[in-house]
């Protein structure tokens, strides 16, 4: 079944798409989807499992330690190669929506063998203690130690084989197909504006980074004019997603909504709650605050919704080639550690990234770890803009983390989601020093903070709010019942409005809607505080290491964590940095960084201010002198204000 | 929300679904958590029509420039309680509730240490719980069917029905639990005896699955499942039509095609932007399909079926070898009706082949003035045929216009398509529909009524539980109904051209449902043996759609776009898998039933008597006789051809009439003609 590849849109406004953005190259993983290697494979997997199941199923309990660490060895063989089938299954349809029902048929099959070695881990579960205790002190099976305390984590919430087995079997006709349901929705999603068709993807790009107020305004408007479109789609998937978890949460006994999520990030309840309760306490000493400068900034009382990532007024964000990109991340990256920018190269250099934008193709960006006999990927989508290369620094630090973790095996790789955002949010912070250390230009050095702070309020306080929001509508639909859209939007406002702020105006038709495209709400339920987690983590790093006398010394250690992979839970990575995450003074020192970023801001906006006005004095009395008041405007002309760059972190 | 019920044969059934479906979601062991629907709803009602595809062929004698009817009869919904709101229904709920709570003490873990009569004491108590949890059920029900705007009004009372019945889940369970010995010694107490084939019915398809898996199987369909059906529905009545700056909902399109007037080029235009239309929304429509297609899969494989229908042949309690025996029959017929009907209608338009657009189209010399039918002419039309038949079939049938149990006047907000809700003993069953006047409508009230006795008769006789009815089975009284409505009008037709139309609209309304619908079966059971295979496209189900559909009609019918998308507007697909085949069933078992009645009439007034005696035998028996042992009195055979041949004799009867009437007489172009390749 060949595909037709669909035309890229042209509709891009705010920066033409650079020509020769690089594709990635799927063939490391197999050399085509009717190619026989990519059949080979397949057959391959259901024999190896049925193999599996055959030597070891019902006998995990008689395992001798030794025993049980060859069995998990060939376990993890068989995984691994499951997961490379559908990483590359997976892959392909992220670029081309049309392989949908090709990667929903990969799929089946890779879920028909693992129907075969679903006993494996159940049977783990089975184990008494005791008996563990003992045979572990066999090497072969203590160095799965931490994957094996991982699985036991569930033993608790573990329902009967047969049950399990049949949740397992109805999946694909369930969570899998509803999430299916959904990416093709957004897919499929045409925003009409100024008689173009924008694709979602593009809608948001527009919206987030056109310089045009007047046609951000008109995508925002169309955009949430489309999703209301397909509202009572998105609301049944939500409350169907929700009513399944809840479902799912009753039998196996969790007690929130969100505690099968902690779980599996390896954390406690308290720990979260304590996290996002420091965030909302300090909604009004950060986003409030911020937005209320922005607001005033452009002029307004309150800001559009579509204003509040936009470039400040008067300012063209500065636009960025690929290679130019790739030069500045790699060089920030470089100045941490040569080891990781040396992996980070290998990316660019060997087809990993597949940064084109698309018809058919997946908005966003990810970096896809793959299998460690093969390597990570990395999708994302380059217009040009700054923030397209803090994406890129996001992404190239995941894989970078990736490709350290993989050594640790396929089993032991996964990194808990506590410090999986670790990499990503810190080489983000690398690239965004490097950037401000290029500019010598005082505005230019404004917006640039200013686009920051606004990343880190849409990592931290955006995904609390987010995690809020899915409480609320978890908790209602588990509670009271089915949610109508327009309870939904309700929540979403509520919960939106709270975070932003009174300047932001979240009364503007649309606004409503946009809990709709959020993929996370449907395809990760409460993985959002992650992000918060992660960035306040980060920002309490990064601290670290701007204070550190030895560098190469924190780049080790630092190193060091990201290569434990699975193997360490964020508490044990954090305490060879000497923090604590229990501490509430912990996360009132990360949010703390937000706010010095915009004292910082506040600052540095006032010394311009006082430039530009003594400036203007100056201009007007010379142009008194010489010609009559011809008008100029603003700010454009950005006058020779130049202070001497401070060095990287001295900003804050 | 589904094709109208315009798209119904003038003759053809109107579906009201059997009960089945809810009833295979509450028969699991419910475990720990509560079950999904409430039990006692006994007829879902549902609006689809039976014979929903070709149906504009049939032309309609409703248009839309047709003033409204007035002094149409509204049902009483009073007779359950004097509102939502009321003392009465809050009281109800309380006493329900204590009692079911009572319940629960009293039998929760001790279901399997009764005896036999406390087990039958146990039954009748529960039987009684779910008697008057039931009305509330149907009282809901009816209340949303009246106005659509209650549906903001019943989610509380809903989510209590749901939580009631969850507290006396556990009695079910614990009747599948039992072992069969200990069941079987039970079953001897007087007490108990009686309900042998409910429990029966409660343990079916229970015994190959753990109870914890059923009961997973339950809550997860009940959310899963559910929510397909529902996207399936919100799609299809998002499609447009889009005819010049117009756009028309899928129902509306079809409205246009009802109109017999419209030329055949406006006809190919419109089936064509319906096509069109359908065609725009392929890809969600296939992904829901082969989601439920896959769901259902997985479902038999779970439980060890080896086919796809295997679940559905359960719940009608029939065997794979019955459902076998009629569909071959029925497709071995094909060439000598469908091919044969569709072939005789293309000679009366002077054409050997016809297009699509055409077969909707009226035939030369075929009257084409409506006639209107007052209500009160329907009634007393009905009536009479129903006393012809039997006086006390009359006299049950008056009682719902005599009551106000009828609900025939055309609102806004009312729930579209007709239904005979049964609402337990102790309640009347409730009838609606909207009432234009024209041919169909009046066919409707027959049929609806058919139901009404059905349930009247078997619900006092036989209580809640007995009651039910199989699907093959539950349109018996119905579809008879409409025969003798019909032969009343046609015997009292004296226009030969309105005779001819008649006998022509019988013959092709008894074609789409007892041949066309087995098509459809046929193309599920293609769909499903393809889906093994893999995930279908839209292209590839529209693939086998297209062969059914010429396998039934023949090659006197060039097909066209829409017969090619159609697959997408048939909610059964979606909603109900397979059930489909029930209206072949019911159809073709209910012409072989009409056969004997008619030769029964020949044989005199003794033999009369004792048909009918027999037919009324058969409406109560509810669940206590297998569908084999239910024709016995009848001396008929349902696992031979004969039987469903016998049936099939009954259109072939009508076709040779047909073909006499012709004022040239036509050659049998039957004959000539081979049947496609399959």
């Amino acid at each position: 079944m060949g595909t037709e590849r669909k035309k890229p849109d042209q509709n891009n406004p705010p920066a033409a798409a650079p020509a020769a953005l690089p594709r990635w190259n799927l063939a490391d993983l197999y050399p085509g989807r009717d190619s026989p290697e990519f059949k080979q494979a397949l057959t391959d997997l259901e024999d190896q499992s049925k193999a599996l199941s055959d030597k070891y199923k019902g006998k995990i309990g008689k395992l001798s330690g030794q025993q049980l660490g060859e069995a998990i060895e060939a376990f993890e063989k068989v995984s691994n190669l499951a997961t490379r089938i559908t990483t590359f299954a997976d892959l392909t349809r992220a670029v081309d929506d049309g392989q949908s029902a090709f990667t929903a048929d990969v799929m089946d099959k890779v879920r028909k063998a693992g129907d075969h070695t679903l006993f494996f881990t159940l049977e783990i579960n089975k184990l008494r203690e005791g008996d563990l205790l003992e045979k572990i002190a066999a090497p072969k099976l203590a160095q799965y130690g931490p994957w094996i305390g991982k699985i036991r984590a569930f033993k608790e919430y573990q329902l009967s084989d047969d049950v399990e087995k049949y949740k397992h079997k109805m999946e694909p006709v369930a969570e899998e197909a509803w999430r299916r349901l959904f990416d093709q929705l957004i897919l499929d999603l045409r925003v009409p504006v100024r008689g173009q068709k924008l694709t979602e993807g593009d809608a948001v790009n527009a919206i987030d980074n056109s310089p045009d107020q007047k046609y951000r305004h008109e995508v925002f408007a169309a955009f949430g004019k489309t999703l209301a479109g397909e509202k009572k789609a998105f609301a049944l998937i939500t409350n169907t997603l929700a009513d399944l978890k809840a479902m799912d949460d009753r039998w196996r006994g969790f007690e929130s909504p969100e505690d099968s999520r902690h779980l599996e990030n390896q954390i406690d309840r308290e720990t979260v709650d304590a996290l996002t309760k420091a965030v909302r306490d300090n909604y009004t000493k950060t986003s409030h605050r911020y937005y209320e400068w922005k607001a005033k900034k452009s002029g307004v009382a309150r800001l559009h919704p579509a204003d509040r990532n936009a470039p400040l007024p008067g300012e063209k964000g500065r636009s960025y080639t690929w290679d130019e990109a790739k030069e500045i991340v790699l060089t920030s990256f470089e100045k941490l550690s040569p080891e990781m920018a040396k992996i980070g190269r290998e990316f660019f250099d060997k087809g990993w990234i597949d940064a084109e934008p698309r018809a058919g193709k997946d908005s966003g960006g990810f970096s896809h770890p793959a299998t460690p006999d093969a390597h990570p990927y990395i999708l994302m989508n380059f217009y040009g803009t700054a923030g397209d290369v803090m994406t890129l620094a996001h992404e190239l630090g995941h894989g970078i983390h990736q490709v350290l973790a993989n050594k640790q095996g396929h089993l032991k790789s996964d990194t808990p989601l506590t410090l999986a955002e670790t990499a990503s949010v810190f080489g983000e912070m690398l690239t965004f020093r490097e950037l401000l250390s290029r500019e010598d230009d005082l505005i230019a050095r404004r917006n640039m903070t200013a686009a920051k702070i606004e990343d880190m309020l849409n990592t931290v306080v955006r995904q609390t709010a987010f995690f809020t929001f899915e409480q609320k509508v978890h908790g209602e639909r588990r509670d009271k019942g089915e949610l109508s859209p327009e309870r939904i939007s309700e929540i979403w406002l509520e919960t939106q409005k709270a975070s932003l702020g009174p300047s932001v105006n979240m009364d503007v038709p649309g606004a409503e809607n946009l809990w709709m495209q959020v993929p996370h709400f449907i395809h990760t339920p409460f993985y959002v505080y992650a992000y918060s987690f992660g960035d306040c983590l980060v920002n309490a790093l990064y601290d670290e290491y701007t204070k550190a006398a030895d560098k190469p010394g924190f780049a080790q250690k630092y190193e060091n964590l990201l290569a434990a992979g699975g193997t360490k839970r964020h508490d044990r990575a954090l305490a060879e940095f000497g923090l604590d995450t229990t501490d509430p003074e912990f996360w009132k020192k990360g949010l703390s960084v937000i706010e010095r970023y915009i004292d910082d801001l506040v600052a540095l906006d006032a010394k311009i201010e006082s430039v530009l006005k003594s400036k203007d004095d100056f201009k007007k009395a010379a142009d008194d002198v010489t010609k009559p008041a011809t008008n100029d405007n603003d700010q454009k002309p950005v006058v020779n204000i130049r202070i001497q760059p401070k060095g990287p972190g001295g900003a804050p | 929300m589904m094709p109208d019920k315009n798209l119904r044969a003038r003759f053809g059934a109107t579906a009201r679904k059997s009960g089945h479906e809810a009833r295979k979601l509450t028969h699991g062991p419910g475990g720990s958590a509560p079950p999904p629907t409430p039990p006692p709803v006994i007829e879902e009602k549902k609006a689809v029509p039976a014979a929903a595809p070709a149906n504009d062929d049939v032309k309609d004698d409703a248009k839309p420039a047709k003033p409204k009817k007035t002094g149409l009869p509204k049902w009483d919904l009073t007779h359950f309680y004097p509102g939502l709101e009321s003392a009465e229904l809050e009281a109800a709920k309380e006493d329900i509730t204590t009692r079911a709570e009572n319940f629960r003490k009293e039998y929760e873990d001790g279901v399997t240490y009764l005896t036999g009569p406390e087990l039958g004491e146990a039954v009748a108590a529960y039987e009684a719980l779910q008697v008057d949890l039931n009305t509330i059920g149907c009282y809901t029900m009816l209340m949303e069917a009246e106005s659509l705007g209650n549906f903001a009004k019943t989610a509380a009372l809903k989510k209590w029905q749901e939580e009631t019945a969850g507290i006396i889940g556990f009695f079910e369970d614990g009747l599948c639990e039992m072992k069969e010995r200990d069941l079987m010694t039970k079953l001897s107490a007087p007490e108990l005896a009686p309900y042998g084939p409910w429990i029966a019915r409660v343990r079916t398809g229970t015994s190959t699955l753990d109870a914890d898996v059923e009961s997973m199987a339950s809550d997860f369909q009940s959310v899963n499942r559910e929510s397909w059906r529902r996207l399936y529905y919100e799609t299809l009545s998002s499609i447009r039509v889009e005819q010049g700056d117009k756009k028309l909902t899928v129902d509306e399109a079809w409205e246009v095609l009802t109109d017999e007037d419209l030329s055949v080029e406006k006809r190919a235009e419109m089936r064509d932007l319906v096509a069109e239309a359908l065609k725009d929304n392929a890809k969600r429509m296939a992904l829901i399909y082969n989601t439920i297609v896959k769901d259902n899969l997985t479902d038999m494989e779970i439980r060890g079926h080896g086919r796809p229908d295997h679940g559905e042949n359960i719940a009608n309690a029939v065997t794979d070898e019955i459902v076998d025996t009629m569909a071959d029959t029925v497709k071995n017929s094909y060439s000598k009706i469908s091919h044969r009907f569709y072939a005789w209608k293309a000679k009366q338009h002077g054409v050997e082949v016809m297009d699509r657009a055409l077969v909707g189209k009226p035939i030369p010399g075929e009257p084409t003035e409506d006639k209107d039918y007052e209500f009160a002419d329907a009634k007393k039309t009905i009536l009479r045929s129903f006393r012809k038949f039997s006086p006390k079939f009359e006299r049950i049938a008056k009682k719902f216009f005599d009551d106000n149990y009828i609900d025939a006047e055309a609102r806004p907000d009312k729930e579209t398509g007709a239904f005979s809700l049964a609402t337990g003993p102790g309640n009347h069953p409730y009838i609606a529909l909207t009432y234009t006047g024209s041919l169909v409508d009046l066919v409707t009230l027959g049929h609806e009524l058919g139901h009404g006795v059905h349930q009247v008769l078997a619900e006092k006789k036989r209580g809640l539980f007995l009651s039910e009815m199989s699907t093959t089975v539950s349109e018996t009284a119905s579809i008879f109904a409409e025969m003798l409505v019909f032969e009343e009008m046609l015997n009292g037709e004296k226009d030969p051209a309105r005779k001819k139309q008649l006998l022509m609209e019988k013959t092709e309304g008894m074609m789409l449902n007892g041949l066309q619908q087995l098509s459809y079966y046929d193309f599920e059971m293609k769909v499903h043996e393809a889906r093994k295979k893999g995930e279908l496209d839209a292209e590839q189900i529209s693939d086998i759609w297209v062969q059914t559909q010429k396998d039934y009609f023949g090659p006197a019918v060039k097909m066209d776009n829409l017969d090619r998308y159609y697959w997408m507007q048939v909610p059964h697909f979606f909603d109900s898998p397979f059930y489909v085949y029930s209206y072949s069933f019911a159809q073709i078992l209910v012409s072989g039933l009409y056969q004997s009645y008619k030769a029964s009439e020949k044989e005199g007034q003794a033999a009369k008597e004792e048909f009918v005696e027999n037919y009324i035998g058969l409406l109560e028996t509810g669940i206590t006789r297998n569908f084999y042992e239910m024709f016995k009195p009848f001396d008929l055979d349902p696992e031979t051809p004969e039987f469903w041949q016998n049936g099939l004799s009954l259109m072939d009867k009508y076709m040779t009439e047909l073909e006499k009437m012709d004022d040239k007489p036509v050659a049998k172009p039957a004959a000539k003609l081979k049947a496609p390749k399959r």
